[in-house]
């Protein structure tokens, strides 16, 4: 099989999550909503960058505009699990704004692979997930390998931690050679099947509306 | 150095600074919600004691209030009878020793549960008076001082402490001689019992034993104190507790 279609297929691991989170859709509980519109977006970019590649066309625009999307649903899943932090999401997601207006705009253009916001979105995702993560070990009393948000957050950690290193290379311009670019994209590729997997996981894990019944 | 090089030790300097920075949040949000963890088991021991001292004390009113006075109104009929014979005037001076047996079983069973003294006249007079009604009927000789003042809500944690050591030395530790102590050392109030019983291992006693030393722990713990207990088997205990000064009046 031709390389690309092996990336294709890993990449497009995502529509396990995205069936899985249609059907579930109605019987979960709200706080896993952005969850769902976060791997639905990730498919729908993934098949969009697709389609712009089959038919010979950049997908960086797409892309760009995806990772903006992205973090803006990451924070705001965030957000539904920790509402009490309202204003520090608030701020994060002015300066997020902030970097991705500069990246694209400013110091790059739209129609490039920019690497300064997705370095930058990384962090903060990776941050963000530490937090939970050790909120989730202090806190939470049932079992944290069969807790959705424990998953999440530890596929953060991995996913994004991999994809902050792969971007700094983009952006110290180190002069690889195209093998080594090509082996850490296969890397990625990989790692990204994996993220795709557990996230299948999470969302089969993500519990379901409690039913209230009346006994009389 | 080429151009390419110094790009890699920019690029290898860069992540070192980013992992420090990324685990030096790991470690301090770990803090972070430790000490939040801690805070609220706090916040929720304190509402458990808060809970109990408040139904222990709504027992003691009651027993000492209501039974207590319903076994005097009985003491009283029993009285006014009229002994016809010699039985029967047996028989009511019998019923009256029992009912003021009940009556002083009461009041120990009440003062153990809320000593009014507490209230009125302070942690050193309760504890005189505790000592004086637990060693009443044995021979245990208690050599008690206390040099400090303590206030009136964190008294309470103090007496309760004072009284669990020291039922579990007259239940358990066959001693003679208990000695205890109350005293200001180093910016922390000392509680100090030790006793010439039989002893015991202490992590032992902590693995099977009731409800005893678990509620001295917590206790300890939740007056943010330190809990030094030395013992084994035919040397005695001594219980050493480290209070903070901020306990203080």
């Amino acid at each position: 099989m031709h390389p690309f279609f092996i990336h294709v297929i890993f990449n497009h691991s995502i529509l396990i999550a995205a069936v899985i989170g249609m059907f579930r859709f109605k019987y979960i509980i709200s706080d896993f909503y952005p969850f769902l519109i976060f791997i639905w977006l990730g498919l729908f970019n993934d098949s969009l960058s697709l389609a712009l590649i089959l038919t010979h066309r950049s997908n960086a625009a797409n892309s760009n505009i995806f990772v903006f999307l992205e973090l803006a649903v990451v924070l705001w899943m965030f957000f539904t699990w920790n509402k009490e932090k309202l204003k520090v999401y608030i701020c994060l997601a002015i300066i997020a704004t902030g970097v991705w207006l500069a990246d694209n705009f400013f110091i790059n253009s739209i129609s490039e692979n920019n690497s300064l916001f997705r370095v930058f979105y990384s962090f903060l995702i990776l941050f963000i997930s530490i937090d939970n993560l050790n909120k989730l070990l202090f806190f939470e009393n049932g079992r944290l390998t069969r807790n959705p948000k424990f998953i999440i957050c530890l596929t953060f950690l991995f996913y994004y931690g991999f994809n902050a290193f792969i971007e700094s290379f983009n952006i110290f311009h180190l002069g690889l050679s195209s093998n080594v670019l090509n082996t850490l994209w296969w890397m990625l590729s990989f790692v990204n099947l994996i993220a795709n997997l557990l996230y299948a996981l999470a969302v089969l894990w993500v519990p379901t509306k409690v039913k209230f019944i009346l006994r009389y | 150095m080429g151009a390419d090089e110094s790009k890699i030790y920019i690029a290898l300097l860069t992540g070192v600074c980013v992992q420090f920075i990324l685990m030096t949040f790991f470690v301090v949000t770990i803090l972070r919600y430790y000490r939040k963890r801690k805070a609220l088991q706090l916040q929720k021991l304190k509402a458990d004691f808060h809970f109990l001292d408040k139904e222990k004390e709504r027992i003691a009113y009651d027993l000492h209030d209501d039974v207590g006075a319903s076994l005097s109104a009985i003491k009283l009929r029993l009285q006014s009878l009229p002994a016809t014979d010699e039985k029967s005037a047996l028989v009511i001076q019998d019923s009256e020793g029992l009912i003021d047996e009940v009556m002083e079983k009461l009041k120990r069973i009440s003062l153990n549960m809320m000593p009014r003294i507490l209230e009125m006249l302070g942690l050193d007079e309760a504890l005189k008076d505790f000592i004086s009604i637990l060693t009443y009927p044995t021979s245990i000789e208690v050599h008690y001082e206390c040099s400090v003042e303590i206030d009136k809500d964190n008294s309470l944690h103090i007496y309760r402490i004072a009284q669990e050591v020291l039922h579990n030395i007259i239940k358990h530790s066959q001693a003679t001689h208990i000695r205890f102590t109350i005293t200001e050392i180093k910016n922390n109030i000392l509680l100090h019992i030790k006793d010439n019983g039989i002893g015991f291992n202490p992590e032992a006693a902590m693995k099977n034993s009731g409800r005893g030393l678990r509620n001295i722990a917590a206790r300890v713990g939740f007056l943010n104190a330190k809990l030094y207990l030395t013992s084994s088997p035919g040397t005695g205990a001594d219980y050493k507790i480290e209070i903070p000064v901020s306990w203080k009046k």
